[in-house]
């Protein structure tokens, strides 16, 4: 993923870690960073720009 | 106890005729020690040594540091009585002086003290019944860029490592929140709004804010997503109090301006 992309992305929150009886989840925006490939795994760095907690 | 001023050798700088010649050979010292009689024991002891030169003494924490700027030296020995946390006074000597080695004389083998020392940069730790022989070899190995430790101290040092080895990674100490302030943060991770926190508490929007910006505080965190995140990553609500959530389709909307996450397989980022 080039450094630069814009990417949309959830983060879920377990419930047990949020002290709520569901889990919560984050919607975040934002923007890659850094790129990298390492033992067959491939990660991002992402500056999150934009985020919103989604209510149920 | 008398108050002696940093002191330093008269004969600083001036090799003796068939000793080292001053090109780096010889090894200078700073003896730092309350006692007048074991800094005296300590030149007496360099005295008969070729290659070890005692360039400044000092007796208290102030006068060491002090001494540690004035002379060039390349060892210090310090003994730990010279501060309330000689583990601190270490740090800033090292902070200070940061080419400077540093040996500190310990009253008895402690090992906490030893491994604290020791993370904090010692070069070597003697306990203050060491042959004078082996301390000589201490300040030569010292010298060299070697540690030196006796061999309890190696042990409790290696003991250390592979305890800290099988330890898990988060050696973050745990953060402590009182039950309002977890319930607060409950609610934050939730997405739920100050005010709605306020009346979920039962309380003014303004107490919620006082209690956030203590949270962050506390924390380290900066806004409502970093404090999302270091729940995440910490766990600090763990068998706190729940919070209901409040039906509401979405909210806690925010930019996060400067906040980083590391995505690792973006395949499974939705």
């Amino acid at each position: 993923m080039p450094v630069g992309s814009l990417v949309d992305f959830t983060i879920s929150l377990p419930a047990d870690v949020v002290g709520a009886t569901s889990d919560v989840q984050l919607d975040c925006r934002g923007r890659v960073v850094r790129s990298f490939e390492e033992d067959g795994r491939r990660g991002v760095g992402v500056v999150i720009d934009e985020y919103r907690f989604e209510r149920r | 106890m008398a108050s002696i001023p940093v002191t330093v050798e008269s004969n600083l700088g001036q090799p003796r005729e068939g000793e080292a010649n001053g090109d780096g050979r010889f090894i200078r010292v700073i003896v730092a020690d309350t006692q007048a009689i074991f800094r005296a024991g300590l030149r007496k002891i360099f005295a008969l040594e070729d290659d070890i030169r005692v360039v400044g003494q000092s007796e208290t924490m102030a006068q060491t540091l002090s001494a540690a700027k004035k002379f060039s030296a390349d060892i210090l020995i310090l003994e730990s009585a010279l501060s309330s946390n000689p583990a601190e006074a270490l740090s800033e000597l090292l902070r200070q002086s940061p080419g400077l080695r540093v040996v500190v004389v310990t009253p008895q083998p402690d090992e906490e003290l030893t491994l604290d020392l020791f993370r904090r940069g010692a070069h070597g730790i003697v306990s203050r019944e060491v042959e004078p022989e082996l301390l000589v070899d201490c300040l030569r190995k010292v010298a060299e860029g070697e540690p030196w430790l006796d061999s309890k101290g190696i042990r409790w040092v290696l003991e250390a490592y592979r305890t800290q080895a099988t330890r898990p990674s988060s050696s973050r100490p745990k953060v402590q929140l009182t039950p309002k302030e977890s319930l607060i943060v409950s609610c934050v991770t939730q997405g739920m709004k100050n005010k709605e926190i306020a009346q979920r508490v039962g309380t003014t929007e303004q107490v919620v804010k006082n209690y956030l910006r203590k949270v962050y505080d506390k924390l380290g965190v900066a806004d409502r997503l970093e404090l999302a995140l270091f729940c995440l990553h910490n766990r600090v609500l763990e068998s706190s109090p729940k919070a209901p959530v409040v039906p509401q389709p979405s909210s806690g909307n925010g930019s996060a301006p400067g906040v980083s996450a590391i995505v690792q397989d973006p395949k499974t980022v939705s």
